[in-house]
């Protein structure tokens, strides 16, 4: 029956077998929930997150440090262990743990967005905070004080402001720490595949399973950007069919048995406009203004929502572009919103294990599909720690995350974060088995190996408005395909595009020797192993 | 069978629409597969006649062959092209079909930086979709390695010049196809799944008499635990709120009630248990369409039970003005979504003080006036009471919608109106004796149910 010609022949009416898709094992997590009503405070200080944060993560790292540099020998010299960053004494070879401050002229600042309001000419929106390494400062800080750090491998490591690592190395008579290594806290113990729905199990009281095979893949796409005005939106009509099974091969679009949308469903729906778009439209209040409002977006994401979920259950994240709180985490995106698809929601008054079909969520969010510990975020920890990165790799980053286990680590500096006082929930207490990342220059994967036998599949997604990306991640091996989506004309000019671009760079490139080693990683004790 | 060709004809060569294999398939209710099978042979049947009568575009499925650089150190079988990705550009996908020997790919990003990829990781078994006018689909096979499917995606008169267009043709039945999808996706050979889970709890009482009885359903002792985690219950003893939006419903509607006015009033007997695909708007639609028993209910008893509830509203707090604003997302906050909120809220309120039988209270109104009669529809809150597994008495309180009509127009109506179309439609007159008793009550499962 599948031939090429299936379709391109005289109509032949016979009973076509209906198509159904395997079952999704699904768990939902609320670790990035914040509180609901009068329990949620902005008044705290955001310093409370830092020493949270640290308090957190110091024992980790100070295991995987003193493992590592425990024998550690520098002609002779033993390091020793530093209790306090301020206890580090001049020229003793020893270690410390702090959490890392990169002090850079271009990052966001209060006095130049009053700047901004005040004088016609308003600095460029930075793309980076990186300033050529000219007046940069990296410190390392905790309870006690701060301790800048240099050194001629500093560059060799990714680094971001809020990251815990545990730096080796001597004073230098300027005061600054002489960087010769650092080590993050590594991956986290990595629960056992299903161990949220043997828990779940348990609590029915029914038997837990051993092995169980996912027959399904979990399909992921990010930045549906919808904006109302049905322009351009046949590539949204592709999806919407290829999903539904509608298109031609409906036994290979079968095998999704879940759709992650990973932020970006809005393309221009963030309740608090950017202080450029304001001086744009010359609007002086923040508050979206009611007689304004257009509900066409809305109604569009709506629609295309209604129209899968009868067949396939949804996990829709919100992103920076939707309309939610703007700091992280981002609370879900509200039931109200969605008239039609609001049916597939579980209902406040039902038991909280009942399953959500359509399953709207916070972000980042964590749980548990097809037995694999997920962790997914729209985008925007990536996207602002790139800022501080001379130039990384987007997986990199992911990866680097991971090992800081610190889901958000420019949280608070310069990502917006709710004002947590006790707890930090950006810290990673699991390591995930699969980790997605929306919102993202281009599709990329890798899979990751971490001290203690940890593997965790990284993905980041690109947006599906710009690129036609779908990604499926299989539910038992978690190998990784696309589906490209693509409009004849434009696809054309696209590859023309590329062709000419590649032209001129051809002679920018050089063949690597060795592919396994980015310069600009932070050294680790997994092998990184490449799929 | 074979009306198909009568209607593409019709359809692109007279009116010179669009026609797609989605809403031909819609159209005619077949499979999508005969309908793209259709599509084929009236499109060949029609191009042989005159090729310049009819355009088709087409959706094609495949692996891309790699592009076609030159440059190239040893490749992997049947590879090359390490080429540059532009970041603010899309993959191509035949990028990704490829493994690829390690070189340093230089990205012209439209920040500064130029980042380092490797490209390995760009990598994965792809497949690509693509849709191509019929003077561009030899081109497009071209690029293909191998086809996996072939289907012509849509006819129209001429090659449309904005291919973005084509969404007018799915524009067309996208208005009701959530419902159509729903109810009758295995004709038009969408994917099934059996797994599908809707809300259970559509409402948050069970419409039968069986509560009253003093043996609520299981379903609603499970839902007390849950309704214990809404907010408004970690709150203090309730205050009176003169300002809630209950109270003032209260207030107002007596006065705005003529005399002796007939009601028709609409139980609910449906207990959608089974997955409704149903929106607000159906709904009312489908209210007016099935004739309602009716009740009658005298303006003097009306408004003595009024006066007393005036008086019960001051004693239940219903902080559903901030509940309501939890909605306000909602440019039009939905009944449903009102309802929602207003269950949490009632659910809330334990209170003993209200052991009367149930009383219906008025809350809005959504009414239209048509030849001299008012008609339309309004939210009403009833009062439950009933005892529960340990031996308390439970009363909660209701929204609930009933359709009215009456013989002169009334004054403004409250606040929050809405009219609708489909409420003119609604019943007449018939006439049925009620006093509110509990087994007569309805609930806002009407909203969810098929009537």
């Amino acid at each position: 029956m599948a031939t090429v010609d299936q379709y391109m022949r005289a109509p032949q009416p016979a009973q076509i077998p209906t198509v159904s898709r395997p079952e999704s094992t699904y768990h939902s997590l609320t670790t990035f929930n914040l509180p609901t009503g009068g329990d949620r405070k902005y008044s705290t200080q955001f310093a409370d997150l830092y020493f949270a944060r640290l308090a957190l993560l110091k024992r980790h790292v100070e295991a995987t440090v003193h493992a590592a540099w425990k024998d550690f020998d520098l002609d002779g010299e033993r390091a020793t262990a530093v209790e306090r960053v301020l206890d580090v004494r001049q020229g003793e070879l020893s270690w410390v743990i702090g959490t890392i401050f990169m002090d850079m002229k271009l990052k966001p600042n209060i006095l130049d967005d009053i700047i901004k309001e005040a004088f016609i000419i308003a600095p460029p929106p930075r793309e980076t905070y990186r300033n050529g390494d000219k007046g940069d400062r990296i410190v390392i800080e905790d309870e006690s004080g701060r301790l800048p750090i240099t050194g001629k491998f500093l560059h060799e490591f990714l680094l971001c402001t809020g990251c815990i690592v545990g730096i080796l190395g001597t004073e230098n008579k300027n005061g600054e720490f002489e960087v010769i290594d650092i080590k993050p806290a590594d991956l986290p113990a990595q629960p056992p595949r299903w161990n949220l729905h043997n828990l779940s199990l348990k609590e029915a009281g029914e038997k837990p399973i051993k092995a169980k095979k996912a027959k399904g893949k979990i399909a992921i796409v990010s930045g549906l950007a919808m904006d109302g005005h049905f322009s351009d939106v046949l590539l949204l009509d592709m999806l919407q069919e290829y999903l539904l099974g509608e298109t031609g091969g409906a036994q290979e679009s079968s095998q999704i048995s879940r759709l992650i949308i990973a932020g970006n469903s809005f393309a221009d729906m963030a309740p608090i406009p950017t202080r450029e778009v304001m001086m744009k439209n010359g609007s002086k209040s923040f508050s979206a203004e009611p007689n304004t409002w257009n509900a066409d977006p809305t109604e569009e994401v709506d629609d295309f929502l209604a129209s899968l979920l009868p067949t396939l259950p949804i996990t829709l994240l919100p992103g920076v572009s939707d309309p939610t709180s703007v700091s992280m985490p981002q609370p879900a995106l509200h039931s109200a919103m969605f008239s039609k698809s609001r049916l597939f929601i579980r209902h406040p008054t039902e038991p909280e294990n009942a399953l959500s079909w359509f399953d709207s969520v916070s972000n980042p969010w964590d749980g548990e599909i097809d037995g694999w510990k997920v962790l997914a975020t729209g985008g925007q920890p990536v996207n602002d720690m790139n800022k501080y990165v001379n130039g990384g790799n987007r997986l990199d980053m992911m990866e680097s995350i991971l090992r800081w286990r610190n889901v958000a680590p420019t949280a608070p500096d310069t990502l917006w974060t709710y004002p947590y006082d006790t707890d930090d929930p950006f810290v990673l207490r699991e390591c995930p088995h699969l980790y997605i990342v929306g919102d993202q220059p281009q599709f990329q994967t890798r899979t990751i190996t971490g001290p203690s036998g940890q593997s965790v599949r990284l993905v980041a997604v690109p947006s599906f408005r710009k690129t036609g990306t779908l990604v499926l991640v299989d539910g038992e091996t978690l190998e990784v395909s696309t589906v490209q989506f693509a409009i004849a004309s434009e696809h054309k000019k696209q590859r023309n595009a590329q062709r000419s671009v590649s032209a001129q760079n051809t002679p920018k490139r050089k063949p690597r020797p060795k592919p396994n080693t980015p310069k600009n990683m932070p050294k680790r004790n997994g092998a990184t192993k490449r799929v | 069978m074979d009306q198909y060709n009568t209607y593409l004809a019709t359809q692109v060569l007279s009116e010179g629409q669009i026609v797609t294999y989605r809403s031909l398939s819609r159209a005619l209710k077949v499979h999508v597969t005969l309908a793209k099978q259709m599509l084929y042979a009236f499109h060949a049947k029609e191009s042989a006649k005159d090729p310049e009568s009819i355009s088709a575009t087409y959706l094609l499925s495949g692996v891309l062959r790699p592009p076609s650089t030159s440059e190239s150190t040893p490749p992997p079988p049947a590879t090359d092209g390490e080429d540059t990705i532009m970041e603010s550009s899309p993959v191509p996908s035949s990028w990704i079909d490829q493994p690829t020997p390690y070189v340093e790919v230089t990205q012209v990003t439209d920040s500064p930086l130029i980042e380092r990829v490797n490209e390995e990781e760009t990598f994965a078994d792809s497949i690509s979709i693509i849709l191509a006018r019929q003077e561009e689909l030899e081109e497009v096979k071209d690029q293909f390695e191998e086809i996996n499917w072939i289907h012509v995606y849509s006819l129209q008169p001429a090659t449309p010049a904005d291919i973005h267009i084509l969404h007018t043709a799915n524009g067309t039945f996208s208005k009701n196809k959530n419902r159509s999808l729903a109810t009758n996706d295995p004709i038009f050979g969408t994917i099934q799944n059996p797994n599908v889970r809707t809300r259970t709890v559509v409402n948050a009482v069970p419409i039968s008499a069986a509560p009253i009885k003093g043996k609520p359903s299981t379903k609603s002792a499970a839902q007390q635990p849950t309704a214990s985690r809404a907010p408004i219950e970690t709150k203090p003893a309730p205050k009176p709120k003169p300002k809630s939006s209950l109270a003032s419903a209260f207030a107002k509607t007596p006065a705005s009630k003529p005399k002796t006015t007939p009601i028709t009033k609409q139980p609910d007997t449906k207990m959608a248990n089974a997955p409704t695909f149903s929106d607000d708007q159906d709904e009312e639609a489908s209210d007016a369409d099935s004739p309602p028993p009716n009740t009658e209910l005298t303006s003097a008893a009306r408004t003595a039970k009024a006066a007393r509830q005036a008086q019960l509203a001051a004693l239940i707090d219903s902080d559903s003005d901030a509940e309501m604003a939890n909605t306000g997302a909602d440019k039009t906050p939905s009944p449903a979504a009102a309802e929602e909120e207003e269950e949490v809220d009632a659910m809330a309120v334990d209170t003993s003080a209200a052991l009367d039988a149930p009383i219906p209270k008025e809350e809005t109104e959504h009414a239209t006036v048509t030849n001299g009669r008012r008609r339309g529809k309004r939210q009403v809150v009833k009062k439950r009471t009933f005892e529960d597994e340990d031996g308390y008495l439970v009363t909660r309180e209701e929204m609930e919608w009933e359709s009215f009509s009456e013989d002169e127009p009334a004054p403004a109506p409250t606040k929050k109106v809405k009219l609708s179309a489909a409420s003119t439609a609604s019943s007449g007159p018939n006439k049925k004796k009620s006093t509110g008793a509990p087994s007569k009550q309805g609930s806002i499962m009407s909203f969810f149910g098929k009537k």
